[in-house]
């Protein structure tokens, strides 16, 4: 049969949600890697963030032109609403990686007590993980390994309790330190909830019902 | 049939139409295969398929249209409240009152005025005191939603109508009679868009006091206006269920390709 015009739509939806995930990554990482060894990487983290915005932005307008066009269903719609999602969660790990880029510049840049922070390079580690499974899981549509996900989600929750407990209890640090891991840790935390939104939204767009990771 | 089918037929405990078993032929054509279908009452249930999947024979069998047709015949049961309309004893005229029906084409009576369609029905039926079928035509006008738009013109031809105020007379000439259930084959088939959002809307209105079940080939108004639908394929029920999750993710793969437009 050949191609319906809505798919022309769907393909490039799906192909710009897909761009956006390995720029996501790419943004998220850059940020991470200068917090935790160093370099000026604001202004690059920050572009990419706006352009990550704006392909969320694209993503929305197509996404409300096919509908009105084509008005698609089953799961025509649901990828259509699934990567709308998608894009939006995408759009917010270039907003975490500025604000944690932010965070070096308002705080007077990197220093060596972030550096020999080991809790934080294994949360980083940790999340950086969900965030290459995320994506895997979404590209591949297999879902055979989401209890990976949800098990390294628990981990990175606990680790970000523990953390905020122990800062509290024995603030030993400097006072920039200790408010740049805090936030650091914060945004972590919440990229990897937004990993996990979007295999939520990739099962979802699938398989026709609702999972919850978390 | 699928769980799906079943779950929702059983879900109904004192459905208006319940069919068991419902087969309909025309000569050797079998058009309906062992149909079990459940209609909720004060709903309105959608009726989709591709062309010639028997969706019109369906409903045809509902209200014994389908026997008026030579060579037509039909083997099974079909309950209206609980009672087959197929048993020998019942008189199929009663059962077209009842269950009454509005057409893909609006088809007035050319020569009568808009008030004498109206009253068509109710005078076949013996009502022939002027201030009865007044006040029926008025009901029947304003259910229909063309009252305040045919009240001065009475007497004007039914076919000097729109084409859509045609069809809400034929409407209103339906529910002259007092059906219970309405059936109606691709009524807005032959409509603008402005004419079928309100036959639409009417139609939304009307399940408050009637049991209508809709054939459409418009996938987006049996998503817009019904509360069940069911799919239809080569005579056979391959879903049914709840219209929003028919429409959101349906069960049946066939019905995924035939309302996404991936059949052929």
């Amino acid at each position: 049969m050949s191609q319906r015009p809505l798919d022309r739509g769907l393909s490039n939806i799906a192909k710009i949600v897909s761009d956006m995930a390995d720029l996501a990554v790419d943004t998220v990482k850059a940020s991470v890697i200068a917090y935790l060894e160093g370099g000026d990487v604001g202004v690059q983290v920050r572009a990419w963030s706006d352009c990550l915005r704006s392909m969320y932005n694209d993503v929305e307008e197509m996404a409300v032109e096919l509908i009105a066009r084509y008005q698609p269903v089953a799961t025509d719609l649901r990828a259509i609403k699934s990567n709308m999602k998608i894009a939006y969660d995408l759009s917010r790990f270039g907003r975490y990686a500025y604000d944690i880029s932010h965070v070096l510049q308002l705080l007077n840049g990197y220093s060596k007590e972030m550096q020999e922070n080991k809790f934080v390079k294994e949360m980083s580690d940790k999340v950086m993980s969900m965030l290459h499974l995320a994506i895997e899981i979404y590209k591949t549509q297999n879902f055979d390994k989401v209890d990976e996900l949800s098990q390294m989600e628990n981990e990175v929750d606990e680790m970000y309790g523990k953390h905020l407990k122990s800062l509290a209890q024995s603030p030993s640090k400097k006072t920039a330190v200790l408010i740049s891991d805090v936030l650091l840790t914060r945004h972590l935390e919440r990229i990897a909830d937004h990993a996990c939104y979007i295999v939520e939204e990739a099962h979802y767009m699938v398989r026709g019902r609702p999972m919850y990771i978390r | 049939m699928n769980t799906q089918v079943l779950e929702l037929s059983k879900r109904e405990e004192k459905p208006k139409i319940e069919t068991d078993k419902l087969n309909a032929w025309f000569g050797k054509n079998h058009v309906l295969k062992d149909i079990f279908i459940t209609i909720r009452r004060n709903a309105i249930t959608a009726i989709i398929g591709p062309s010639g999947c028997g969706k019109s024979t369906l409903i045809r069998c509902f209200n014994r249209m389908h026997e008026l047709v030579p060579g037509a015949r039909v083997s099974g049961t079909v309950l209206l409240d609980g009672r087959n309309v197929y048993d020998r004893e019942v008189d199929p005229v009663l059962v077209r009152r009842k269950v009454g029906m509005v057409f893909q084409k609006p088809n007035p009576f050319p020569t009568m005025s808009v008030y004498d369609n109206v009253a068509a029905g109710l005078r076949l039926n013996g009502v022939s005191h002027r201030k009865g079928l007044d006040e029926v035509v008025r009901q029947s006008l304003e259910q229909a939603g063309l009252w305040d738009e045919v009240k001065d013109d009475l007497d004007k031809s039914g076919a000097s109508l729109s084409g859509g105020q045609q069809q809400r007379l034929c409407i209103a000439r339906t529910l002259a009679v007092q059906p219970e259930v309405v059936l109606m084959d691709e009524p807005c088939s032959a409509l603008d868009p402005v004419a079928t959002a309100k036959i639409e809307q009417l139609m939304i209105a009307l399940k408050n006091r009637y049991t209508v079940v809709i054939v459409t080939h418009n996938m987006q108004q049996a998503a817009r206006v019904s509360d069940n639908t069911a799919f239809l394929y080569l005579g056979e029920l391959v879903e049914y269920s709840e219209t929003s999750r028919l429409f959101e993710n349906p069960s049946h793969p066939l019905t995924e390709r035939y309302i996404t437009g991936k059949f052929g």
